[in-house]
């Protein structure tokens, strides 16, 4: 049992209410610790392009941002792990696709893309009209088979963006971190 | 016989416990007999984590999820929070004539470890309604028969809510509710502006409010972690409650990984004289003697221990003279309601940590109410307003700085509700036994061939109607109905295949749930339903439990069983 679990135990067992800020003035000791691993799912050049997605995604600003979390790695185990074999295909053929179109508009390889590269291929394809972001997400949702083949690099590029941008939300946004920024607002 | 006892409970769930706790506080020498492992109270492996001690961040794995194929059919079970409550599909399979979600956990416990906690009464609007409409057969009791049960069960289990006065839901044995959030307030007071017969209450829970002593439990501390397990012990479960009760009289002997396969009848005596079981992890066939079987392992499994347990007498399952045994399943159909949000109450102190939901009663086809054209019965909401997390971005294309900061912050409330719809019991709606497909222990699965039908698909029609009515009625905004395609099972309320009746030609158990022909076998949990009703049934299973156990110990003072 690790020591905040021990706590809160202790807390429970007791039956006293322990305050978010005072949870955070204990454990303050245990925060998410930056740690680098070797990557299960992208291969280390595409792990580059996935470090630069995300942390343009979830920037650092007053607080901390996604790359501080370590969050492309989040990214990655949870390709590896928790997407079925669909949709590790799919992003296989996402970031395939995600590849060449970078070639295409910025010149660059991936792996040679600055930030400002970077910046030009979100801003892209997501900085788009409401209309057109429904239509990506209905394109997103229809059946796969069902689709031209005019369209599929399209879902391929998108399926890869968004999968890396709400994998990169839930990594976040769960992290001990900001769930503790969250119970001090 | 390995060894003889007084009594038999098979199943550990919120039945199981009842007669457990029951049949020993009336000083019976008891075998509890629970199919999967052992997990003592406090046993809740996840009970105290946080979202980032999870390693996929509660998401399932994919390789846990293709163990899981009908649990995952819930979009939540199989969380890594609680899908260690639920089985292994490979290891438990079943067969689907038509598709029915068999949603369940082998464990002490059950499903009590993780059932919603809604602690809601039938009403003899429900139990005349059979018998009114010519539908099936009538219920052999009325509401008093099992109010004093009700009002003995909510003592003990605890149940926070509002009593309304409403002769629909009856009033109940209740401590202090849990508060609305002030948009639900609003939304109460905005029904009630516009309607007469309708009401929003918060919900009847079965978590701990108030300055009532529970031995070994404590109040709810607002942790909504129930379906984990709580260490508070909190909300009711077997675990917390009943089975503890149980053990301090000294007179229960609790058996995992007891797998009933029979129960044995003698036909010289005309009465159960034990069961068969298979020792889940030995494989080793053992017998166990009592005067009296409780039948708790839930709708299915009673219903398929039952069959199995076939004689010269009953050739076609142990009390089946009717051939009712397996018909009549039902299960609520719900996930049909509407959505909508408001720009206003931004300025309110919020948190979302309510592990409870409001309740709108039934208003259809009441009394007093003019008939629906298209359906008979009627359906309640329940429902919550929250403010929305970082989730409300992901079908957005934002980035960047603003959305890092704006999701920081509460975003808009947003309320939602599904409606709760009884369910008619119809003969062709059924489970029956394929001894072509054994699983591993040897044993016949299950077959269902279930299915609503055209007065559930009309009730859903209104249900979503008036949700959205309702809310648009009450101004908010952006109101979206909702109609997800749904199959028997997936409310995790079925019932009714060995249900209550007074003719032994048409019912499988009598009006004190004895099984007509073989009066000292009793049948407690869901099958013994004979019509849905639109509440949450758990509490209505303990209330004809403790019935029973009272009619049981009753009769064999009087040597009758």
């Amino acid at each position: 049992m690790d020591r905040r679990t021990a706590l809160k135990n202790m807390a429970l067992s007791f039956g006293f209410a322990v305050s978010g800020s005072t949870i955070i003035s204990l454990f303050n000791s245990c925060s998410d610790e930056k740690t680098t691993v070797t990557s299960e799912f992208f291969k280390a050049s595409e792990m580059y392009n996935i470090a630069q997605l995300v942390d343009l995604i979830l920037p650092k600003t007053a607080t901390v941002g996604a790359k501080d979390l370590n969050t492309a790695h989040f990214v990655d185990k949870m390709c590896q792990h928790v997407l079925d074999d669909q949709q590790q295909k799919e992003m296989r053929l996402g970031v395939t696709e995600f590849s060449k179109r970078f070639l295409k508009i910025t010149g660059n390889s991936t792996t040679e893309g600055t930030r400002q590269n970077y910046e030009l291929m979100l801003s892209t394809y997501f900085n788009i009209s409401k209309d057109q972001e429904k239509a990506v997400f209905e394109m997103l949702d229809s059946d796969y088979n069902g689709l031209s083949n005019a369209i599929k690099p399209d879902y391929h590029l998108y399926t890869f963006l968004t999968t890396v941008r709400e994998l990169s939300l839930l990594g976040y946004y769960t992290s001990q971190t900001i769930m503790e920024l969250d119970l001090e607002a | 016989m390995n060894k003889a006892y007084d009594a038999i409970v098979i199943g550990t769930g919120v039945s199981g416990g009842w007669a457990a706790k029951e049949l020993c506080e009336h000083g019976l020498k008891t075998l509890v007999l629970e199919r999967g492992r052992m997990v003592n109270h406090g046993e809740y492996p996840t009970a105290t984590k946080d979202s980032w001690d999870f390693e996929f961040r509660g998401k399932p794995s994919a390789d846990a999820n293709a163990k899981q194929p009908i649990q995952s059919r819930t979009g939540f079970v199989t969380q890594e929070t609680t899908a260690h409550w639920f089985v292994n599909d490979l290891e438990h399979p079943y067969n689907e004539t038509k598709r029915f979600d068999w949603i369940r956990g082998y464990h002490v416990g059950g499903r009590s470890l993780t059932w919603g906690r809604q602690a809601l009464r039938m009403s003899d609007l429900d139990f005349e309604a059979n018998k009114l409409e010519g539908i099936a057969v009538d219920w052999p009791i009325r509401y008093k028969d099992i109010e004093p049960w009700y009002t003995k069960v909510e003592q003990f289990i605890g149940v926070c809510g509002e009593n309304l006065g409403l002769p629909h839901l009856p009033d109940s044995h209740l401590s202090p509710a849990m508060p609305l959030n002030e948009v639900e307030k609003d939304f109460r007071d905005q029904i009630s502006k516009h309607y007469k017969n309708r009401y929003l209450t918060m919900g009847r829970f079965a978590n701990l409010t108030g300055d009532t002593h529970h031995t070994g439990r404590a109040n709810c501390a607002y942790r909504n972690r129930c379906m984990r397990g709580c260490p508070l012990g909190a909300y009711f479960s077997s675990n917390s409650s009943t089975l503890p009760a149980a053990e301090r009289t000294g007179n229960m002997t609790l058996r995992p990984h007891s797998i009933v396969s029979e129960i044995v009848y003698d036909d010289t005596s005309k009465r159960a004289t034990g069961v068969k079981i298979i020792d889940a992890q030995t494989h080793e066939t053992l017998k166990f003697s009592a005067k009296i079987i409780f039948c708790c392992a839930s709708t299915v499994g009673t219903t398929s221990i039952l069959l199995q347990s076939k004689s010269e007498r009953f050739p076609n399952g142990l009390g089946n003279d009717s051939g009712e045994l397996g018909h009549n399943l039902m299960d609520h159909h719900f996930r049909v309601g509407a959505t909508g949000t408001t720009t206003k109450f931004k300025q309110v102190p919020y948190t979302n940590n309510r592990p409870a939901s409001f309740h709108i009663p039934r208003f259809r086809n009441l009394k007093d109410t003019e008939p629906q054209p298209n359906f008979l019965r009627g359906y309640s909401f329940q429902g919550s307003a929250s403010r929305t997390d970082w989730r409300r971005a992901i079908k957005e294309l934002s980035y960047g700085e603003a959305l890092k900061d704006e999701l920081l912050k509460p975003g808009p409330w947003r309320i939602g509700m599904t409606g709760f719809g009884e369910c008619l019991p119809y003969h062709e709606n059924k489970m029956t036994l394929d001894y072509t497909k054994k699983d591993q222990w040897g044993l016949p699965t299950v077959t269902f061939d279930a299915e609503f039908k055209e007065n559930e698909l009309e009730m859903r029609k209104d249900m979503q109607q008036e949700a959205i009515k309702m809310l648009e009625l009450a101004g908010f905004e952006d109101v979206k109905g909702f109609d997800t395609a749904l199959y028997l099972g997936h409310a995790i309320h079925e019932m009714g295949t060995a249900r209550m009746g007074h003719d032994p030609k048409t019912s499988v158990v009598n009006k004190y749930n004895q099984i007509h022909a073989v009066p000292n076998v009793y049948v407690t949990d869901g099958a013994c339903m004979t019509s849905s009703g639109n509440q949450n049934p758990s509490l209505t299973y303990m209330a004809l439990t403790a019935r029973a156990v009272d009619h049981a110990v009753k009769q064999l003072k009087q040597n009758l069983l």
